[in-house]
């Protein structure tokens, strides 16, 4: 509970942080897609920031949302961190999505089994009694 | 011994006095007129406007008009005579016709009951009420209109069925002991197809005049009234007949798991008669 009230407050920061949070929540979510390990994402953010400190408009979308970071964070390492952690913030939320799904996908595959099954053993099981009430008739016929 | 040698001449006089004013005279053994009169109808040709309302068994339509009155139960007479009181009266006309009012009771309250109202000149049967043990009329038909009987050129068997001691011996040996309402006996044994064509077995008991059908079966069947559905773990169990479903649920419940199937139909295949 803490640890989501603590994201929470996280990702508010950010969002606060970046104002076209729309935009940076659709690259995260795009390189949460494209690389999904954190070790592969840091060469892609260091290298953006560098470009950006440089001045070199390499049209890396990174550096746009960068671009404060490198303003405000001389260390390598506190302009990537803030990065990293909207990256995982970003694959946790995918993570629930997908998981949600999952289980939709799951129970409704459980419901599907469930109407199938009722479909296939309903006829021997709890079809009407004409077979009883034939075979009554036929004992009940004296000639 | 002398009120004795009074009394014949005195029945002889009322006798011959009844006969003289057309008085009827209402038979003197309601269930030997019953069986005869049975007897009679099943070597004639009738026909007319017979309405019928039937409940049990369920159908469709639960009312409907035919041209024949539908064929008796089948007869088991020793236990008719055993179980059953049958007492005499003056019926109500029924289509234009005279009738003695037959009432059938089983000794076993729990089994159903009929009334028949029977033509005291053609002897055959005109109208008839089968009530549950509640007293519900399950089942009733009655010719609203008639025509005169032809003699059939083939005469229908009624079945009287036997008592079968042997069979209900090699019954309890394959099944083990089951229970039956008071007065009901196993008199039958037959295979049956049922749903899908699969084989099943049909058990049959009497009481005399109503029965109660104990079907073995690889499936299940509907449950609904007057039948019981007991999964016998690899087959099923079904009890159908005009009872209280606890009686009906008393007998499934005392049927244990038959032997396989095929073997149980091919062991009475041979059953004794």
């Amino acid at each position: 509970m803490n640890e989501d009230h603590e994201n929470n407050s996280q990702m508010t920061d950010l969002e606060e942080q970046h104002p076209e949070e729309r935009s940076w929540a659709a690259l995260l979510s795009k390189t949460v897609e494209s690389i999904p390990a954190d070790d592969r994402v840091v060469p892609t953010v260091l290298g953006a920031l560098r470009l950006e400190r440089e001045r070199v408009a390499d049209g890396s979308p990174w550096a746009r949302y960068l671009s404060g970071a490198a303003q405000l964070q001389n260390s390598d390492f506190d302009a990537v961190q803030p990065t990293l952690q909207a990256l995982r913030l970003e694959r946790r939320r995918v993570r629930q999505w997908r998981g949600s799904v999952t289980r939709w996908i799951a129970s409704a595959a459980a419901v599907a089994a469930v109407v199938a099954a009722v479909a296939v053993f309903a006829p021997s099981r709890s079809a009407d009694a004409t077979d009883a009430y034939s075979a009554y008739q036929e004992a009940a016929k004296g000639w | 011994m002398r009120h004795f040698a009074l009394l014949f001449p005195v029945m002889l006089c009322c006798f011959i006095v009844a006969a003289a004013q057309n008085i009827p005279v209402s038979p003197a053994n309601p269930l030997n007129y019953f069986l005869k009169s049975l007897e009679n109808e099943a070597g004639l040709n009738v026909r007319g406007v017979v309405t019928e309302r039937q409940t049990f068994p369920p159908r469709k339509q639960a009312d409907a008009t035919r041209t024949d009155f539908p064929a008796p139960y089948p007869l088991v007479v020793t236990l008719l005579r055993q179980n059953w009181s049958v007492t005499v009266s003056t019926g109500e006309q029924i289509a234009g016709r005279d009738t003695w009012k037959l009432e059938l009771s089983p000794a076993n309250m729990a089994a159903p009951r009929f009334t028949y109202w029977m033509d005291r000149e053609w002897n055959l049967r005109l109208a008839v009420e089968e009530r549950d043990a509640v007293g519900d009329v399950t089942y009733s038909a009655r010719y609203q209109s008639i025509e005169k009987p032809t003699k059939r050129s083939q005469r229908r068997s009624l079945t009287r069925l036997e008592l079968r001691p042997l069979l209900e011996k090699f019954v309890r040996a394959q099944i083990g002991n089951y229970y039956l309402p008071d007065g009901f006996r196993l008199v039958d044994v037959r295979p049956r197809t049922v749903r899908d064509n699969q084989a099943a077995l049909d058990l049959r008991a009497s009481n005399g005049l109503s029965v109660i059908v104990v079907v073995f079966a690889p499936i299940a069947t509907g449950r609904n009234a007057k039948l019981a559905v007991r999964d016998l773990k690899g087959s099923w169990v079904w009890v159908i007949g005009n009872l209280a479903r606890s009686e009906l649920e008393q007998i499934a419940g005392s049927l244990k798991a038959p032997l396989e199937m095929t073997g149980l139909l091919s062991g009475f295949s041979s059953a004794p008669r």
